[in-house]
């Protein structure tokens, strides 16, 4: 799992660097669009994350001239958050684009998603399975350890998005969209409470528990006994 | 032309003169033509008289000829007094019934027969002036013998004066125009000079120098609407900067803040050894200070894009009443918390952006939620009336003073100065609220009565 990050502010190419390493991937990282390019053209990577504003080249023009070779999927950062921007990169044939400042969890979500995307991952699937949980997408019935737990639809529906996303770390905001159908950043805290309340019936009556919180980041749906073991 | 004339940027001394000039051709032209008939009829009159006192003249010549039957002799008298005149007046008689032996001698384009019996005008050829005539017929007194007469005279003496007369009149009309465009000229720049000096005393006004005005009092009785409203628009321009700056001022405080919790705790922590769990805190800390001034930053920002109409809608049709109980829904342990509850009236349908929507009515909600006494309903109410909804959030909580109700949509204003905790919304959401209603065609409005307050927004459907 290769990855490619052609950012010249040399900050967020380490941090970005470290926090992609530390969710299994393997970084390749350069400060100018002329390099970035070359190694975006003579490797295979993943994905690629380009920044818009660089030294040599600029990322719209990187961007250009590997598209007409290759279609590594591309996700652009830009501190030009606006539409037109938005536009103009998604047009040139970035897959993705994240305007400065962007939260670390959406980052590594969107990556996630654009390498799943690329290994065709979005087969139906009729059941997840997380340790002892076991969940049936067609009859929305949810069991752990074989005994059933009955969910109301929201906790239904956030505990099959967290599932799906098994060990990413999903923000509030992304939670919120996805749920309850609201983008707006507020400081309703109901998505801590429907976590509670879905951890309530999930994790406190077992010993395993899976569904955990990330302080300031997010929440996550994962098996950690085993990692630390 | 008409180029020039169109364009904004003439003189206005220019065209003064031209409108000047156009006038005056056209007052002088009317005299000039008055003059002109009057005369002209005064020389036809003068001409007609003169036949009558010349045929008057030689009637008893002509008597004392005809009766004796001396024809040719008459002729060569008639010749005669003819020649006394230089040939100006000229006389001819035939009689009516038998012809002469010969043919008066009459001018080219004067046909005896076709002549009308009385006055009248035939024009000879291009350079003699028109003849005037009197053809009369005379019955003689000593018998049945009729004779024609016809007596013409030359109006050439005449018709040059009156020729010069108007040619005198064309050139004074001409000249008379000439000389009122340029006094109008001269006379409109000697009007315009108040003008001048109201340029020269705007231009000494500074920028960013709040209190100054025109002085209106030195503005002749004309420019003075111009000079007020002129003031006007500077007042309203220094309220505007000092929005501005105060928005600055507001917009540094509410960074500062943040940054000064984030650089005195990460001060402190390094200042001393401490814990992994210490620090660890510590990062937290600053992880929420770095959210809020995010979220301060994406604010401002779609603030100013919306201002500056950069925001995309991507409008959809949308029942209001679905999309309020979904946000009801999400912000139900909000509710919960201060034991509220919530009531949601109406129903209509409206294209809007759906995303937005959520967030004006997500913030009047919060705002709501935040100033609504525990343990009191929440109304909802959407309305859709002649094209526009509106949807509006009452609560039950302090009445809102008058006095502030203008500026609870202003950037950064805060009813209660005090609310400045570090938990505490910033005071964009009311603004946004009205950005997002401006966006789609409405407005924001705020009511209130006695311990309810009403915050809505409209929106065109």
């Amino acid at each position: 799992m290769k990855i490619l990050i052609v950012e010249d502010e040399q900050k967020t190419l380490r941090y970005l660097t470290k926090a992609l390493e530390e969710n299994g991937f393997v970084i390749d990282g350069v400060d100018d669009g002329i390099d970035g390019l070359h190694m975006a053209l003579e490797q295979d990577y993943e994905a690629i994350i380009l920044d818009v504003m660089l030294p040599g080249i600029d990322g719209y023009q990187v961007l250009e001239r590997l598209r007409k070779r290759k279609q590594t999927p591309v996700l652009m950062l830009s501190a030009r958050g606006n539409v037109e921007e938005r536009v103009k990169g998604l047009q040139k044939g970035a897959d993705d684009y994240l305007p400065k400042p962007f939260s670390l969890v959406e980052l590594i979500a969107r990556i996630q998603a654009l390498v799943r995307r690329r290994h065709n991952d979005t087969r139906d699937i009729s059941e997840l399975n997380i340790a002892d949980l076991n969940i049936n997408l067609l009859s929305r019935k949810v069991f752990r350890s074989h005994h059933r737990i009955e969910l109301t639809a929201k906790e239904y529906s956030l505990l099959s998005l967290l599932a799906r996303h098994e060990g990413e770390i999903l923000s509030k905001l992304m939670i919120a969209e996805q749920v309850w159908d609201m983008n707006f950043d507020s400081d309703a805290n109901v998505v801590e409470v429907a976590v509670k309340r879905l951890r309530a019936k999930l994790d406190t009556p077992f010993t395993t528990k899976l569904l955990h919180t990330v302080r300031g980041m997010g929440y996550v749906l994962e098996e950690r006994g085993k990692q630390n073991v | 032309m008409f180029k020039w004339w169109k364009s904004n940027q003439y003189s206005i001394s220019a065209r003064q003169a031209v409108i000047f000039a156009t006038a005056a051709i056209l007052i002088v032209s009317m005299y000039a033509l008055t003059l002109r008939y009057t005369l002209h009829d005064a020389i036809r009159t003068q001409m007609h008289q003169e036949l009558t006192f010349r045929e008057k003249l030689v009637l008893p010549t002509i008597q004392d000829y005809a009766d004796e039957g001396r024809w040719d002799a008459l002729k060569d008298e008639l010749e005669r007094i003819s020649a006394i005149e230089g040939h100006r007046v000229q006389y001819w008689v035939k009689p009516t019934i038998q012809t002469f032996s010969e043919a008066p001698d009459l001018p080219n384009n004067v046909v005896w027969e076709n002549l009308p019996i009385g006055y009248s005008k035939v024009s000879v050829s291009e350079e003699i002036c028109s003849l005037y005539l009197l053809n009369t017929e005379l019955t003689l007194s000593s018998g049945n013998t009729r004779l024609a007469l016809l007596v013409a005279i030359d109006s050439t003496p005449y018709m040059g004066t009156f020729d010069s007369f108007n040619q005198k009149m064309f050139f004074l009309t001409l000249f008379g125009a000439c000389l009122v465009a340029l006094l109008g000229y001269v006379i409109s720049r000697a009007g315009m000079k108040p003008v001048n000096a109201l340029s020269i005393q705007s231009g000494k006004i500074e920028p960013g120098v709040n209190g100054q005005r025109l002085d209106t009092k030195v503005l002749p009785l004309e420019l003075q609407p111009l000079g007020a409203s002129f003031n006007g628009v500077l007042e309203r321009q220094e309220v505007a900067w000092q929005q501005l700056e105060s928005f600055n001022a507001n917009v540094a405080h509410e960074l500062k803040t943040p940054l000064t919790n984030l650089i005195g705790q990460t001060q402190l922590a390094i200042s001393k050894r401490r814990s992994r769990e210490e620090l660890e805190e510590l990062l937290y800390s600053n992880l929420e200070e770095l959210d809020r001034l995010t979220r301060i930053v994406n604010d401002m920002l779609f603030l100013s894009r919306s201002q500056s109409g950069q925001t995309p809608l991507l409008k959809e049709p949308v029942d209001l009443a679905v999309e309020a109980n979904k946000i009801i829904e999400y912000l139900e342990p909000n509710f919960h918390e201060k034991a509220l509850r919530v009531s949601c009236t109406g129903s209509g349908k409206a294209q809007v952006d759906r995303g937005l929507f959520h967030r004006a009515l997500g913030n009047l909600l919060e705002n709501a939620i935040q100033y609504a006494e525990p343990d009191s309903t929440i109304l909802i109410h959407i309305e859709v009336n002649a094209g526009q909804a509106s949807i509006s959030v009452t609560n039950t909580g302090e009445t809102i003073d008058d006095t502030v109700k203008a500026s609870l949509f202003d950037r950064f204003f805060r009813a209660d100065p005090s609310r400045n905790g570090s938990s505490a919304r910033h005071g964009l959401g009311l603004s946004i609220v009205k950005a997002i209603a401006t966006l789609h065609g409405g407005n924001a409005f705020v009511s209130t009565s006695k311990q309810q307050n009403t915050f809505g927004f409209s929106i065109n459907c």
